[in-house]
């Protein structure tokens, strides 16, 4: 009796359970809740793959060449016949030198009076005191690689021996006394340092009775060096061969050009150069293809790859000579600018009557070497008192015409611009200082992993967008980015570690060698690691700029259904060349820069002939052609329209000049963006790692 | 006087226990859940259950009101790392697996345990030849009573596998169920089983309630 009460309290206790058992699961603790496991989905938890770790070539900067060497200076001096204002022809309606002509040019001399040229020579010279100084003179006259192997001079055509050589023959002085600079010029030109084939080409001998034939580059060519030289100062007779001075100008051709072409890169150079013997700085070859004969030379000479820093100098000077070239004119008869102030009534010459033009000068070297120099040449330029005080006609003795104007030329001061051309380097927006953000779908950034990591879900549908963003880091040299020249980003596979397979989780499953495999209930699910990515489900984004311009942004995006589970290694890479960046301005460019078309070229020419046609009839130079083709243009002589005054006052294809510098200067293509980063894509539920 | 011889008493038989089929019985009846489990854990889960187990030792920590040192340890082991090391996950989720195999199979074993010192406390109670009839009556009730307690046991042990583990695992399969549960089922049909079949001699014959083997 008493075990069956029992069963019958025992049967409704159940019953009563089962009644209550609704309301007992709503209070059961919440341990007991049922819920979305984590790492719950239909692939194993993917953050146990290994993803190897990752390898970032380090950019390595160039370094700069000759930054330690002891400074060693060369002189190249511009010898052109115009630099001297030589009026090169015999036979000239001009003469050489008369109470009211005179040559020198910019190493003009008048008595004891000298142009500023000497002072900044000797400026030039004081300011590398201390160092090695060798002076090489840069004429018009070629000396080819043909005429050294064929003279014997050079067995070996290699072009640093050739080179090598043609440095010694063109030296005219080792560690000279700045007196050295007052043997250049004189009331006579005939015969100078400026004279086409001078007899003062040949310094060999004089080096050699110094005792500096050791300092020479091949001390033991001395003597056939000098020998060629001789020979060629004796093949060259100005009057049997009256054209032997056309035939040395060619376009590409300039003594600046041979300067440049044979600098000793390892040396700091100090370049002076006419700007009326830069004939042409470009050209077309025979294929039409423009020729930029100057940035040709620097690249082809390697100067701004070798971290060479490139100090460009315009200096105002004053000039007294014949101009028998005005750039690609060649002039029958010269163009005179500045002249003696000569009293015809009282035979009478009161001085000279400088006028202004414009100098270049380039100094090469490494760019601490070229910053230290140039100080030092700045500060004496800015306290030499012989570069002080005004030059040129006071009384208003010269003048030209421009445009039917007649300018009169009032006394001038020495000034000089300077600007600094080097190849700056880009700074390379890499992993460094780098944010990322995913601006776009679900995902998240473990920002735990040594390698930048965004992690997505896979089973999202839609676009990821992943962006990159960098501050901007100042440009250095005051280059300006061009945003619309940007280059677009490229998105690199590294290498992935995907689901390639998936196999039945039996015993007898091996991975194979480079695939990890993690198992989930009866499959084995394999991941491939492989540095072969092939098509990539990434599209990349134009690079971009903050409206501000402080951030710069490599974005890309993807859609999430195209993502295989696994890991993507990822290089955003986007390169940038020298056309992406803009250079900032350079005022006194424009300003000191003067354009010369052919159509004036033509003119000049023209004119210069109609005098020569004309002076057969009269041994008279006419008045109105004593100085600048004189103060009325427009009008003709003789049927010829008198041009304007050619701007020799300023200094032609200064602009281009200076474009080509830093074209040449200009990087060719750096890794601008160069970011790696891993994509890790998983179920959403595995996201959340924490 | 005459003698009369007396016949000397022919012995009682009795017989003691069940001798060697019931322990057959026994050992037959409950090596089976056994085994079920053994399989269950450790040949069929690793190929068919990988890498699904909940996290059991973080669940009994929120559920238990005592502070059991070496099991907050092991629930700290075996918590989700923080940091996204793979060599952390591998050995957290190895860990989980372990945790939740033994706790599954502790569960078992309780209530094997349970189930058998139950049967084996009834058989004990009911050895004795002293009014059979009687006896054999109140084994009857006893066995019933006995056996709602045994399938209450298992029943509540499963449950306990249920809401701590099993009801968290994704995408249960028909492999889950297998694995998790028959196993409890085979505890109250061997107790069942020996009840009825390897009962005490003394309550137990050919045509009786209780079978004699």
């Amino acid at each position: 009796m008493r075990l069956g009460r029992t069963l019958k309290f025992l049967a409704c206790l159940t019953a009563l359970f089962c009644l209550c058992s609704c309301s007992l699961m709503e209070t059961l603790p919440a341990a007991f809740t049922p819920t979305e496991p984590t790492g719950a989905s239909n692939l194993p938890d993917l953050r146990q793959l290994v993803m190897p770790a990752a390898e970032i070539a380090a950019l390595q900067p160039s370094a700069a060449a000759g930054q330690n060497s002891p400074l060693q200076v060369d002189l190249w001096l511009d010898a052109s016949q115009v630099m001297g204002g030589v009026n090169p022809s015999a036979e000239s309606l001009y003469p050489h030198r008369s109470k009211r002509y005179r040559e020198g040019g910019f190493h003009y001399r008048y008595e004891n009076e000298t142009g500023w040229y000497e002072n900044l020579l000797r400026n030039m010279l004081s300011a590398a005191e201390g160092s090695r100084v060798r002076v090489l003179r840069s004429g018009n006259e070629h000396i080819t690689d043909e005429d050294l192997l064929s003279s014997g001079l050079a067995t070996e055509g290699s072009a640093a021996s050739l080179r090598s050589l043609r440095r010694d023959l063109l030296t005219y002085a080792i560690d000279p006394m700045p007196t050295v600079f007052s043997s250049f010029s004189a009331e006579n030109m005939e015969g100078s340092f400026y004279s086409l084939y001078s007899p003062q080409m040949n310094q060999l001998p004089a080096l050699l009775a110094k005792g500096q034939k050791a300092l020479l580059e091949n001390p033991d060519q001395l003597q056939p060096m000098s020998d060629y030289l001789d020979s060629l100062i004796a093949s060259y007779d100005a009057k049997a061969d009256p054209d032997a001075i056309r035939r040395l100008l060619t376009d590409d051709f300039s003594p600046l050009m041979q300067s440049i072409a044979n600098l000793d890169l390892s040396r700091l150079s100090v370049i002076t150069c006419d700007p009326l013997t830069l004939r042409r700085l470009s050209g077309t070859a025979i294929d039409g293809t423009p020729v930029h004969y100057l940035q040709q030379l620097l690249s082809e000479r390697g100067i701004f790859d070798q971290g060479l820093s490139v100090q460009l100098y315009a200096l105002k000077l004053d000039y007294l000579g014949q101009i028998h070239t005005i750039n690609a004119a060649d002039l029958s008869q010269p163009f005179i600018w500045g002249r003696l102030d000569y009293q015809q009534n009282k035979n009478l010459v009161k001085g000279p009557l400088p006028m202004p033009r414009t100098l270049l000068m380039l100094v090469i070297g490494s760019p601490a070497q070229v910053e230290s120099y140039t100080a030092a040449l700045n500060q004496k330029l800015d306290t030499d008192p012989a570069l002080k005080g005004l030059r040129g006609p006071e009384k208003g003795q010269l003048t030209y015409s421009i445009g039917g104007e007649t300018i009169t030329q009032q006394p001038f001061t020495f000034a000089y611009e300077q600007t600094t051309i080097q190849r700056h380097g880009v700074d390379t927006y890499t992993n460094d200082g780098a944010a990322i953000a995913l601006t776009n779908g679900t995902g998240m950034l473990l920002t735990d992993k040594a390698q930048p990591t965004v992690a997505l879900a896979s089973d999202q549908s839609g676009t990821c967008r992943i962006a990159v963003s960098w501050p901007v880091n100042a440009l250095e040299g005051g280059l300006q980015l061009d945003t619309s020249k940007l280059s677009s980003l490229r998105i690199e596979g590294v290498s992935s570690l995907l689901l390639t397979d998936t196999l039945p989780n039996t015993p007898d499953y091996q991975p194979a060698q480079g695939v990890q495999s993690l198992t989930l209930r009866d499959t084995v699910y394999q991941f491939t690691y492989t540095d072969e990515t092939g098509a990539l489900p990434f599209t990349a984004q134009p690079l971009s700029l903050s409206a501000d311009g402080t951030t710069l942004e490599a974005a890309f995006t993807c859609n999430a259904a195209d993502l295989t589970p696994g890991y993507y290694r990822l290089l955003l890479r986007a390169d940038i060349t020298g056309q992406q960046l803009s250079w900032p301005a350079v005022d006194w460019i424009s300003q000191w820069n003067a354009v010369i078309t052919n159509e004036q070229i033509a003119a000049w020419q023209q004119m210069a002939d109609a005098l020569t046609e004309h002076s057969r009839t009269s041994d008279n130079v006419p008045g109105q052609f004593w100085h600048a083709w004189g103060d009325t243009s427009g009008k003709t002589y003789r049927e010829t329209v008198i041009p304007d005054c050619p701007p020799v006052y300023a200094a032609p294809r200064l602009s281009e000049l200076f474009t080509q510098l830093r074209d040449a200067a200009a990087i060719d293509t750096l890794p601008f963006v160069y970011f790696q980063l891993d994509v890790f894509v998983a179920p959403q539920n595995q996201l959340p790692l924490t | 006087m005459s003698t009369i011889a007396a016949k000397p008493a022919k012995r009682l038989r009795l017989r003691t226990s069940g001798g060697l089929k019931p322990l057959l019985c026994y050992l037959i009846c409950f090596a089976l859940p056994l085994m079920w489990q053994y399989a269950g854990l450790f040949l069929v889960y690793p190929f068919k259950l990988a890498n699904t187990a909940p996290a059991i030792a973080d669940t009994l920590v929120k559920l238990l009101p005592l502070h059991l040192a070496p099991l907050e340890a092991a629930a700290a082991e075996a918590a989700l790392p923080t940091a996204s090391d793979p060599a952390l996950w591998q050995a957290a989720l190895t860990l989980r697996d372990d945790h939740w195999r033994l706790f599954v199979a502790i569960c078992f074993l309780l209530a094997w345990a349970v189930t058998l010192i139950i049967q084996l406390w009834w058989r004990m109670r009911h050895s004795k030849a002293i009014n059979a009839a009687k006896l054999s009556r109140r084994a009857k009730r006893t066995y019933r009573l006995n056996m709602v307690l045994i399938m209450a046991v298992n029943a509540m042990t499963a449950l306990i596998v249920w809401l701590c583990g099993v009801q968290h695992i994704f995408g249960r399969t028909l492999w889950d169920y297998l694995v998790y549960f028959p196993a409890y089922g085979l505890n109250v049909l061997a107790a069942m089983v020996c009840f009825r079949l390897a009962a005490p001699p003394a309550i137990s014959g050919k045509h009786a309630f209780f079978k004699r083997l």
